[in-house]
């Protein structure tokens, strides 16, 4: 109890006043009820296509296929998608809203530091994301009871689109404290979740011209792909080895590009890469080294005092 | 006699004020008035300069070719009311921002409540309450949420929070507003507001940027009884305007400001005495033809008086000083720079 009171004493200013704000807005609950509606129509949509396809299917397969596997995937998959374009609109204004608004040199000659002010904003973005997430985490039990997806996997699946969420609601506030004006800033938060999503893909293709020019036809190397929001998800929420037809996107994505070797036609249920390591977590140290550059901008832009104030 | 007056307490302030120090640093070219080359030496015989909350040290801030502030020298006296005049763009704003750690000068140095704003700004904080020109808020908290929120932000300690506010809230005269939301408060208002929260870690210095600028006369009458107020709790309170007439009234030391420069600084009534050879008398004629002469001191008015209706037979119907106000001192010593 008293530890209770204790963290809530003590907790960031900044994310408690956001907070107090954000459960006065109508904007959350619309764009709450907005990704919920989605969803559930993605649903509904995997539902129908699944029901078409198989009309004139043997039964046994069916069986076998699992419709949940594919439900659970598609539904991560969208939200993640969602979550993405999301995320930069929510978070991209946090810095740069309260410096239009006139508020944020009156907080920062506050004693609280620019680390802390940071912080706070992107706990706010951040426990909106978690928000989102656990609203529509009921969705997901629809797929868990058709069958064919663990619950450790579809856990795995969650956590690891929160992080990935966490992380790019970091990215746009530490865009809104770097570019002075809100626009600019969801601007770029756009252009770099885009960026991430298509540049490593682009990377990969690169580099397999660049092989297949020096005659090299060895398999490509796919590490840029771990830059890729996608990719992390996919290993923790995908599963190799599983039938052409009952694959959803993120089983598709580990099984094209994750595979530990992509010569070895065998199965492999775990995370691990060849060398040992998580793969998701490669993954998502990779994201973290990109807007750990751009967190890095941001604190340094709320440095005071500082040559030009805006 | 000494070679200099010292400072009159017309206004019934006596305290240890600096006298009129003259800033040696841009060269004088203020018109026809001596305000620069009066050669007023050191005298620091009621202000020890060591007292100063604010010792500002040829501040200069440069924006590429422009130079918003130039070898920026002040003392300011604990304890004061220390007003800044200037036109817009004089640099009063720019020179706020170095005090209030929010600005790198390109060169100088200050200290703030006896530290130095540029290494070691937390300290100033501490002791420091800043308001900016613009006052602005957020949506969806309330007047007690957003003093909350700041008294958080200086780490107060929450148990003393309702204490904190609601006294803050009487003080500037806010205490029916405390749950009315911050963003439909009127401009007055939140600029009280904005001083509660300059206020919320209980400062022994305030900043204030043109802190009543936008205000009725009645409620700027108000804001100066609350300063005034505020400096018998024992606050030094630093304020720009350019509205003269509330500073002649509340301020115990004006320093004027053009074009990045200090023009002149000390008591109103010492800077009006600078202008000694400003000085002028209107004399009316019985045939209702007005002259003006100018005047150096009492003396020389009692004597023009003698010449005019003994020596030369004139019939005086009225003889006056024109008076001299800060306004009229503004304008001639400021010539309306640009940069
Ligand atoms: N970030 C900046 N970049 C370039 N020039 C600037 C910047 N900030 C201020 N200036 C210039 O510095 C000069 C001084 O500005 P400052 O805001 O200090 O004036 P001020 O005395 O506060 O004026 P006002 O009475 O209008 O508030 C002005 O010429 C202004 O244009
Ligand atoms: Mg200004």
């Amino acid at each position: 109890m008293s530890a209770v009171s204790a963290l809530f004493q003590n907790m960031n200013p900044v994310l408690d006043r956001e907070l107090r704000q954000r459960s006065r807005s109508a904007k959350s609950v619309m764009v709450l009820t907005l990704l919920l509606v989605s969803l559930t129509a993605v649903l509904y949509l995997v539902y129908l296509a699944w029901d078409q396809d198989n009309q004139f299917r043997d039964p046994l397969q069916n069986l076998s296929a699992g419709i949940g596997a594919i439900m659970f995937e598609v539904v991560l998959f969208a939200e993640l998608g969602l979550l993405l374009l999301i995320i930069p609109g929510i978070s991209a204004s946090a810095i740069s809203g309260e410096r239009d608004r006139q508020t944020l040199i009156p907080l920062q000659i506050t004693l609280m530091s620019r680390g802390s002010i940071f912080f706070g904003k992107v706990a706010a973005s951040s426990a909106f994301v978690l928000l989102l997430l656990i609203a529509s985490a009921p969705l997901l039990a629809i797929p868990y009871l058709q069958g064919g997806v663990s619950l450790f996997r579809i856990s795995m699946g969650f956590l690891v689109t929160l992080v990935t969420g966490v992380l790019y609601a970091t990215l746009g506030v530490a865009c809104s404290a770097v570019f002075r004006r809100t626009q600019t800033a969801t601007l770029v938060a756009y252009v770099l979740v885009v960026g991430a999503t298509i540049g490593p893909l682009l990377a990969v293709v690169v580099i397999e011209i660049f092989q297949s020019l020096n005659g090299d036809f060895n398999e490509t190397s796919t590490w840029p792909l771990y830059w890729n929001p996608f990719v992390g998800v996919a290993d923790a929420a995908g599963e190799l080895g599983r039938n052409f037809d009952s694959r959803g996107p993120f089983s598709s994505i580990k099984e094209e590009l994750l595979r530990p070797d992509r010569n070895f036609d065998g199965f492999d249920d775990g995370f691990v890469n060849s060398s040992g390591f998580p793969r998701f977590l490669l993954s998502l140290a990779a994201q973290a080294s990109f807007v750990g550059f751009w967190v890095f901008l941001a604190l340094r832009k709320l440095r005071l005092p500082q040559g030009e104030i805006d | 006699m000494t070679n200099l007056p010292p400072p009159s307490g017309q206004n019934g302030y006596q305290p240890q004020q600096p006298a009129p120090h003259l800033i040696d640093s841009p060269p004088p070219q203020v018109g026809d008035i001596a305000v620069l080359d009066a050669g007023v030496p050191e005298e620091n015989t009621h202000f020890d300069p060591s007292d100063a909350i604010i010792q500002a040290r040829g501040l200069t801030k440069q924006y590429g070719t422009l130079t918003a502030l130039n070898q920026f020298t002040l003392d300011v006296p604990r304890g004061s009311i220390f007003g800044i005049i200037g036109p817009n763009g004089a640099g009063k704003s720019t020179a706020f921002a170095i005090l209030a750690t929010l600005l790198r000068p390109t060169s100088g140095t200050a200290r703030v409540c006896g530290f130095d704003p540029i290494a070691d700004p937390k300290s100033v904080r501490r002791r420091m309450g800043y308001m900016p020109d613009v006052m602005g808020v957020y949506d969806r908290l309330t007047v007690s949420e957003y003093l909350q929120f700041h008294a958080a932000a200086y780490k107060v300690p929450r148990s003393e929070w309702p204490e904190l506010v609601d006294g803050l809230l009487q003080l500037v005269d806010l205490d029916v507003k405390a749950t009315a939301s911050v963003d439909r408060l009127s401009r007055g208002m939140k600029q009280r507001l904005s001083l509660a929260r300059s206020m919320v870690h209980d400062p022994d210095l305030l900043i204030l940027d043109e802190p009543a600028s936008g205000l009725d006369p009645r409620a700027r009458i108000e804001f100066r009884e609350l300063l005034i107020a505020l400096q018998d709790m024992g606050k030094t309170i630093l304020i720009s305007s350019h509205i003269l007439a509330e500073l002649q009234q509340m301020c115990t030391d004006i320093a004027v400001i053009e074009a990045g420069n200090l023009l002149a600084s000390g008591s109103p009534q010492s800077i009006l005495d600078q202008l000694g050879d400003g000085r002028r008398v209107r004399v009316t004629f019985a045939d209702g033809s007005v002259e003006e002469f100018p005047v150096a001191d009492t003396i020389e008015q009692a004597a023009l008086l003698k010449r005019l209706v003994v020596d030369d037979q004139r019939d005086v119907v009225e003889f006056a000083e024109v008076s001299t106000d800060l306004e009229g001192l503004f304008l001639q010593i400021t010539q309306g720079i640009v940069q």
